[in-house]
């Protein structure tokens, strides 16, 4: 199935940078969950680390596979994405106020996290095919492709997952190369449809958590004051950081969702700016290199799919980082490869994997 | 084409790139320029100190008897908690605390609440549900243990608490205590007070007496220690996880008083059976209604002593506990006896008591030289006394002292004798000054004038008592229906050269004037004698200090009187505690001294009392002081006063004797110990 010559032109740099971030992550779970709440230290990072090797299978499964076996699948692909997002609106597991996991038994599954590399790939099939969107016509199929995933999972709610449809859906158009008057269409329609969808789309807590990072003391108890605290220790790390398992922030659990979406804060407080600084340059080196796999990508789709995994990873190391730092809304959005979570990290794998598949076929192979 | 989708890779790369540099700036911006903020910011969040409340200082007597000390205290409190099942927990709490239900104003869900509420900014610092600390072995305290798994967060705090061994004895001069339970802006007021240390809601404070006294005074002084820390590391929750270190807490200084508390005791365990004595005397004579409610309702016995102005007991009945003070405040302050009343420090009309102040003012201007006996015929008629003229006392009786002497006048305690040196002084003084001059010799003794001791037992009252000046006269005394301006009538005089009208003084003050007719001299009062340092070293003693001697010397030119006319005096104050020649004229205090075996000598007094026109019972004064039988030199004043006693012989000198009984005969034990 797998030519050994195939091996030879997988990005290993690429690869290398997945696995040091995860085992970091694995390490970095260690140290902020190490009082959690269920009195068991070990329990987060081991099944992180599950998560790990079972990345690794998944990422295979990515790669063997030409991935436009992958887009030729992406009816079937589309279709059971929006069952599982259907799924879990009506048979779903409640947490923390919204309705985002399947109780799969062994696993909750997260669907909104599959959602994205879905989209991903059928988006990038869809848009080779129509070959240009250059005009409204085109446009709009696509515009509906993304919208359908990304209002079922606003309605979890989870506002933060579907802003990431949105961003990628603007990276692949725009390396689809939309025409500027379809970009300013679209910008403007986008000004045109913010005010009324931020008066009546969103719920008075969503507008609050979009604003509250303006201005952390207007919330000092709630949202504000997680965020306050995330800033103190990200602050607190000064140059050369705590110390790993050291940092007081998050060992006396002042931060919220630790081991979760702030994990930066504990990277912050426990490496200083050494470990935190290097950690978004590593997570940059990964975009950059998807972004150069797109380059040379022998087609359109896997052009699409390695500008789509980039802007993935992209937009949530901004957000999440941003939000920790107190200059991005509290949007629950995880750390790409280091936030504790199974489905989180099996999506990325996969992107990741199928990023890979792109990069290792990207000439005709000579038999 | 393909340079065009190029060119827009390019661009994703570099937007990426700069939105990656913005966080780097960002992050280098929280942790390089302002790190050193959020770190103490970091710090301030997890570090917290917990209060460990000072012992204070106790109280001890002359003799080493602890008089106020602590012990510790149970407290039921509770730590901050978001458990849900709070209200299960406080009404598990509740039933057990208060099974009845009886006091739903401290023992209640809402109140727990309340109090957890109010200290909801301390979250680190665990919530005294209820102030009342339970006794160890309190069958509650068990059973909150025994219950601890179904009340989490329920503790119970080990906290000193003042104790005092002897009860409610000398509540007077040891003060009570407040806990403070009010808000920020008094607890600044406190704090400013205190000058050294720290008031925490929930912190003691002493608020009468020398509790009181002895906390806003120099920190080397005061009762209250400096408090503890206990340095606690918390989490997000503010629950301690660690404990870091302590720093212990200083206690405060112990104070050792001049009191005798085995004598101060003894006073206070007899005084009641003997006014209960005093009452029933009163209604066997025929006392009869309001009268008779207000027979010895209130009393103050001074004892103090001569040689050093200190004093050896103070007795102000009645008597509230020092614990009992702020807690029955309402109930006390309405309490007709008056308990918070330091009635040792409150001035009454001193009667009788008072002559030995006239026989020195007549010697001091020679009053007496015009007429050395005088005849007590019952009754005085002199011009400008009116048709009636003045009685002496004894005429109630359908008698009279006939021929007296000054010594004779002292100890049968003769009007007659004190209104002609009042007449006498008179004449030769003009009617503007004549009064002046008694009041010069009351002041020279101590009379009219408030103690350093008062303001040391703040709290319960301190009156400086009253001096006979002309010049009140000149003002008007509306008191006596007078109000229009004069010079003091004859009549008037007459009253004050016995102890009557316009004047009052303090018991205490009437045992300084004793104190200087048995020894010529007067000293400052003290009750502290010295101050002690929880390491055992003397911080302050306090020295004896000589007020005025009496006696005229080339060394003293000042004194009023020469050393023959003291002893005169002290030989008629003796003669009052004995018995006559053939039993007729028997001092006023004979009775009440029979067989002491010491030496003893005083004076009594009966102090009329008018509410508007109407006579009221009056008060019974004694002033006197004991002495070795053999050496005669004076080592124990006692000052009595009963109030409404009907009279100093029956009322009052009894006391007195039992005082100095009880003196000697400690004296005797501690000799033999």
């Amino acid at each position: 199935m797998v030519d050994r010559r195939l091996l030879r032109t997988v990005d290993w740099s690429l690869y290398l940078a997945y696995l040091g971030l995860s085992l970091f992550g694995v390490l970095m779970i260690a140290s902020a969950s190490q009082n959690n709440e269920l009195g068991n230290p070990a329990f987060f990072w081991t099944k992180q680390l599950q998560w790990v090797i079972i990345g690794h299978v998944v990422l295979l499964f990515a790669l063997l596979l030409d991935y436009r076996f992958f887009a030729n699948m992406s009816i079937p692909i589309y279709l059971l994405n929006l069952s599982l997002l259907l799924g879990v609106l009506t048979v779903g597991v409640q947490g923390g106020g919204a309705q985002r996991w399947l109780d799969l038994g062994f696993f909750t599954l997260q669907p909104s996290e599959f959602a994205k590399i879905a989209v991903i790939v059928t988006l990038a099939a869809h848009v080779e095919k129509l070959r240009r969107v250059d005009t409204f016509y085109r446009l709009a199929p696509v515009l509906l492709h993304v919208a359908i995933p990304m209002l079922l999972i606003i309605m979890q709610p989870d506002l933060g997952t579907g802003l990431v449809f949105l961003g990628v859906m603007a990276a692949v158009l725009y390396a689809a190369e939309l025409p500027r008057r379809l970009i300013v269409f679209l910008g403007a329609g986008a000004l045109a449809v913010a005010p009324v969808v931020w008066s009546f789309g969103l719920k008075a807590y969503q507008r609050a958590r979009l604003i509250v990072f303006l201005d952390p003391s207007l919330d000092r108890m709630g949202i504000g004051y997680h965020l306050t605290q995330s800033i103190i220790a990200v602050g607190s790390g000064m140059f050369a950081g705590r110390g790993l398992f050291d940092g007081p922030q998050s060992e006396l659990n002042f931060l919220p969702e630790q081991h979760t979406d702030f994990i930066f804060s504990v990277i912050g407080e426990e490496l200083g700016f050494l470990g935190a600084a290097g950690v978004i340059m590593v997570m940059f080196f990964v975009v950059y290199r998807c972004l150069q796999i797109a380059a040379i990508a022998k087609d359109d789709c896997g052009r699409y799919i390695a500008v789509g995994v980039a802007s993935w990873i992209a937009f949530q190391l901004i957000v999440n980082t941003g939000m920790t730092m107190g200059m991005m809304p509290v949007v629950g959005l995880p750390l790409p490869f280091l936030s504790y979570g199974g489905s989180s990290y099996l999506a990325l794998s996969l992107g990741i994997g199928f990023v890979l598949n792109v990069g290792m076929r990207h000439r005709k192979i000579l038999f | 084409m393909e340079s065009f989708f190029h060119k827009r890779l390019n661009s994703m790369t570099v937007t990426v790139f700069v939105a990656v540099s913005v966080l780097i700036f960002r992050l280098a911006y929280i942790q390089i320029v302002h790190g050193a903020n959020y770190r103490s910011d970091a710090d301030n969040n997890r570090f917290r100190e917990v209060v460990q409340e000072a012992p204070r200082g106790k109280i001890i007597d002359a003799y080493g008897v602890i008089m106020a000390a602590n012990q510790p205290g149970y407290f039921v409190s509770m730590h901050h908690t978001r458990s849900p099942e709070l209200d299960g927990i406080l009404a598990r709490l509740v039933g057990i605390l208060d099974p009845q239900g009886g006091d739903p104003e401290r023992i209640s869900v809402t109140e727990f609440r309340r109090r957890l509420q109010a200290a909801r900014f301390r979250r680190w610092q665990p919530v005294r549900l209820f102030d009342t600390p339970l006794a160890f072995g309190d069958a509650r305290l068990v059973q909150i243990e025994e219950r601890r798994i179904e009340l989490p967060g329920v503790i119970v705090e080990v906290q000193p608490v003042r104790s005092h061994p002897l009860g409610s004895s000398a509540a007077h001069v040891l003060g009570g205590m407040g806990r403070i339970t009010y808000g920020a802006e008094r607890l600044r007021e406190l704090n400013a007070q205190l000058g050294f240390g720290r008031y925490w809601v929930g912190s003691i404070v002493g608020r009468f007496g020398l509790e009181q006294a002895y906390e806003f005074i120099e920190r080397n002084l005061s009762l209250r220690g400096v408090d503890g820390f206990q340095r606690v590391e918390v989490d997000h929750l503010s629950r301690p996880v660690s404990e870091l270190g302590l720093q212990e807490p200083i206690p405060g200084n112990n104070l050792h008083l001049t009191l005798d508390a085995a004598l101060q005791q003894h006073i206070e365990a007899w005084l009641p059976g003997h006014l209960e004595r005093v009452r029933a005397a009163a209604s066997a004579a025929g006392v009869r209604g309001e009268d008779l409610e207000m027979v010895a309702r209130g009393a103050a016995v001074v004892a103090i002593d001569p040689r050093t102005g200190a004093v050896v007991a103070l007795v102000s009945y009645p008597t509230p506990h020092p614990a009992e003070i702020l807690p029955n405040w309402s109930a006390l302050i309405l309490d007709p006896s008056r308990p918070l009343e330091n009635k040792a420090l409150a001035a009454f009309a001193p009667g009788s008591a008072f002559k030995p102040v006239t026989e020195i003012t007549g010697l001091l201007h020679g009053a007496q030289a015009a007429m050395p006996r005088v005849v007590c015929t019952g009754r005085l008629m002199y011009p400008g006394l009116g048709a009636q003229g003045k009685p002496c006392w004894i005429e109630y009786y359908r008698d009279a002292h006939g021929n007296v002497d000054d010594i004779t006048a002292m100890r049968v305690s003769c009007n007659i004798y004190y209104y002609h040196i009042a007449m006498q002084l008179r004449t030769q003084l003009g009617r503007a000054y004549v009064l002046d001059a008694f009041a010069t010799t009351a002041s020279f003794l101590g009379l009219g004038a408030p103690s350093p001791l008062g303001a040391q037992l703040h709290g319960f009252g301190q009156q400086s008592g009253m001096l006979p000046t002309s010049e009140r006269f000149r003002r008007g005394i509306r008191a006596t229906g007078e109000g229009r301006p004069h010079d003091p009538y004859p009549g008037e005089v007459a009253d004050i050269a016995i102890g009557q009208g316009i004047q009052t003084y303090t018991p205490l003050q009437m045992a300084n004037m004793m104190a200087m007719l048995a020894t010529g001299h007067r000293y400052e009062n003290y009750v502290v004698d010295r101050v002690i340092s929880p390491l055992g070293e003397i911080v302050s003693q306090t020295q004896t200090k000589r007020l005025a001697s009496l006696v005229r010397t080339p060394e003293n030119p000042n004194g009023l009187i020469n050393a023959l006319q003291l002893a005169r005096i002290q030989e008629g104050l003796r003669q009052v505690t004995q018995v006559g020649r053939m039993g007729l004229n028997s001092g006023t205090a004979a009775g009440a001294f029979r067989g002491a075996p010491y030496f003893s000598a005083g004076k009594t007094g009966t102090a009329e009392v008018y509410r508007g026109r109407r006579a009221l019972p009056s008060h019974g004064w004694f002033a006197g002081w004991g002495a070795d039988a053999n050496t005669r030199e004076p080592e124990i004043v006692v000052s009595v006063l009963v109030l409404h006693g009907r009279g100093g012989s029956l009322a009052a000198a009894p006391i007195a004797r039992e005082v100095l009984d009880a003196y000697f005969r400690l004296k005797a034990q501690r000799v033999n110990q």
